[in-house]
């Protein structure tokens, strides 16, 4: 898609003259020595490999008794040092690709080791436990080895006790599920750092919400939304504002902490517009969130493509619900519609005026 | 290959040393299982199965114990209220038919006793004390792992107080199950590994 796009691009310009072909053709070189090019190859070779990490965990789920136990364990174990050190090899020997796929079986296999030994004792309730030891293992292997395969592992694992904790709480409120959400967000979010892989960094974020939606669930409190909705503004204008000291940190990773921000604010707007479904609430409710809708595409709509999508499908939500459960009546909802689009009207009118006025000064700057 | 620092250098080393720690944690839990068996007190205990599936350990019974009821007058010591989990101590001695029963239970530590055991388990919720709700205790072996579609067996030929369980305990009150027995005789062979 960049590519193509970049190209395109490129090729426009050199046909109205502004860039020498020559010059053209050697950025578009450039573009396709990139490392971070996709490879089918390489994604059916990962694919390959977790899908043989299914294979292992389901053939130690199914609890064959045809093998001995002892071998089976004997035989989760040999895995373990083979995949870690077949592994280690394809690095020295300078093929990245290979070694991470063997060492993602790796950790596959530890984690059928460790759900092995709690079948063979029938240990029962200690879910968590053996979640955080497999997740540990999975971090230390993807740090030391600074495998992205290992860390999208990782992520995995990491919901899988973030849930585990949640769930063994039975829908209270106590210090670990408190804290430790965030913590496994951040950890995850370094993680992203050391192996220089953005993507990973979803995780963290999309944890993150989750555990928001559900601190929401246990107290269905109305304030929440509120906070919510005004946290995920303010985190937007931070990582979009250039004057703001993480806007450079955040730009780093494109348009992903602008979108998780207002994914976070649209939560918000969920929630209010859950727990007020009727009347005059209702209306400040459907306001607010068309204002941080608005405010979304003015702070970071130019460049995100994502939170452009975002925004819009927030507006779209909240005309569908007010049009459904009706501000009081079909008159008044068709009244707060005639309101909000004079508004939207006068605000255009306002809009395009600034951008003319900023387009005029930028050109007699140079 | 800069880009892998300690690595780069020694790749097969650290490899190893991961997959040392790995094999150790697992071997470990196993032991820590195995000498609970080896060594702990043998109690029986009666029960009820039903059986779901574990996403990673697969298929299991699940067994509801006689000795998770307790009621309120068999509970001595402090009273934690709350919907925090809570340790428990549950001292149990053999009954009739050799099937172990509560003698007495305490949320603070109770003293060891000739011919009886003490085991450690959980109460995720603890009600009201004048409310005489019993508590609903967990004690680490409420599931019991079989053969994939074998739990449907054990299921169709339960017939209620024909399924027992011996486990053993350890002194520090850790129940580990040995055998899942019908009409008093093992199902599966357990070997220790």
């Amino acid at each position: 898609m960049y590519r193509q796009k970049v190209k395109r691009e490129l090729a426009g310009w050199v046909e109205r003259g502004l860039l020498p072909a020559e010059t053209a053709e050697r950025l578009s070189r450039d573009l396709d020595t990139r490392r971070d090019g996709f490879s089918i190859g390489q994604v059916l070779l990962m694919l390959a490999a977790a899908f043989m990490a299914a294979a292992l965990l389901l053939f130690v789920s199914s609890n064959w008794d045809v093998i001995p136990r002892i071998v089976r364990l004997g035989g989760v174990i040999l895995l373990i040092w083979i995949f870690h050190l077949g592994g280690a090899r394809f690095y020295q020997r300078g093929m990245p690709v290979l070694g991470a796929a063997l060492l993602l079986l790796g950790t596959a296999a530890f984690g059928g080791g460790l759900s092995l030994a709690g079948q063979m004792y029938h240990i029962a309730g200690d879910m968590t436990q053996m979640l955080t030891v497999w997740l540990g293992a999975a971090v230390l292997t993807a740090g030391l080895f600074r495998s992205s395969a290992v860390a999208v592992a990782a992520g995995l694992i990491a919901y899988g006790l973030c849930w585990s904790l949640l769930d063994a709480s039975n829908g209270a409120f106590t210090i670990i599920n408190l804290v430790v959400p965030p913590m496994l967000a951040a950890l995850i979010l370094v993680l992203s750092r050391w192996v220089q892989d953005a993507k990973i960094a979803q995780f963290s974020f999309l944890m993150l919400l989750c555990w928001a939606f559900w601190l929401y669930t246990l107290d269905e409190n109305v304030i929440l939304g509120v906070v919510y909705a005004g946290l995920g503004l303010a985190l937007l204008a931070a990582v979009s504002l250039s004057a703001s000291p993480v806007a450079t940190l955040a730009g780093r990773m494109g348009g992903v902490p602008a979108f998780y921000a207002l994914l976070l604010a649209g939560l918000g707007v969920l929630i209010l517009l859950i727990e007020y479904h009727k009347g005059m609430a209702l209306m400040v409710a459907a306001i607010a969130g068309l204002l941080i809708a608005v405010g979304a595409l003015a702070l970071a709509g130019r460049d995100h493509g994502g939170v452009r999508w975002l925004a819009y499908s927030i507006i779209a939500a909240i005309v569908f619900d007010v049009w459904v459960t009706t501000i009081g009546s079909i008159l008044g909802t068709s009244g707060f519609f005639l309101m909000a689009s004079l508004v939207a009207a006068v605000l255009a009118f306002l809009v395009s005026r600034l951008e003319k006025r900023f387009a005029a000064k930028r050109a007699l700057a140079p | 290959m800069n880009r892998f620092g300690l690595i780069s250098r020694y790749p097969l080393v650290v490899a190893a040393l991961i997959a040392a720690l790995q094999s150790a944690a697992i071997l470990y839990v196993v032991e820590s299982r195995a000498s609970v068996l080896r060594h702990g007190q043998e109690v029986l205990l009666q029960t009820a199965p039903i059986d779901p599936r574990d996403l990673l350990r697969g298929d299991y019974v699940v067994l509801s114990y006689d000795i998770a009821e307790i009621p309120t007058s068999l509970v001595f010591g402090s009273w934690p209220l709350g919907e925090k989990r809570q340790a428990i101590h549950v001292r149990i001695a053999p009954g009739e038919g050799g099937l172990w029963k509560v003698m007495q239970a305490s949320f603070d530590p109770l003293p060891p006793a000739e011919g009886t055991v003490v085991l450690k388990g959980t109460v995720s919720y603890v009600p009201d004390r004048s409310t005489g709700a019993d508590l609903r205790v967990a004690y680490g072996i409420e599931r019991y792992y079989v053969p994939e579609g074998e739990g449907r067996e054990i299921e169709s030929a339960r017939n209620e107080g024909r399924v027992s369980v011996a486990a053993r305990v350890s002194a520090a009150g850790q129940a580990s199950i040995r055998a899942l027995m019908l009409d008093g005789k093992p199902l599966y062979e357990e070997p220790l590994y």
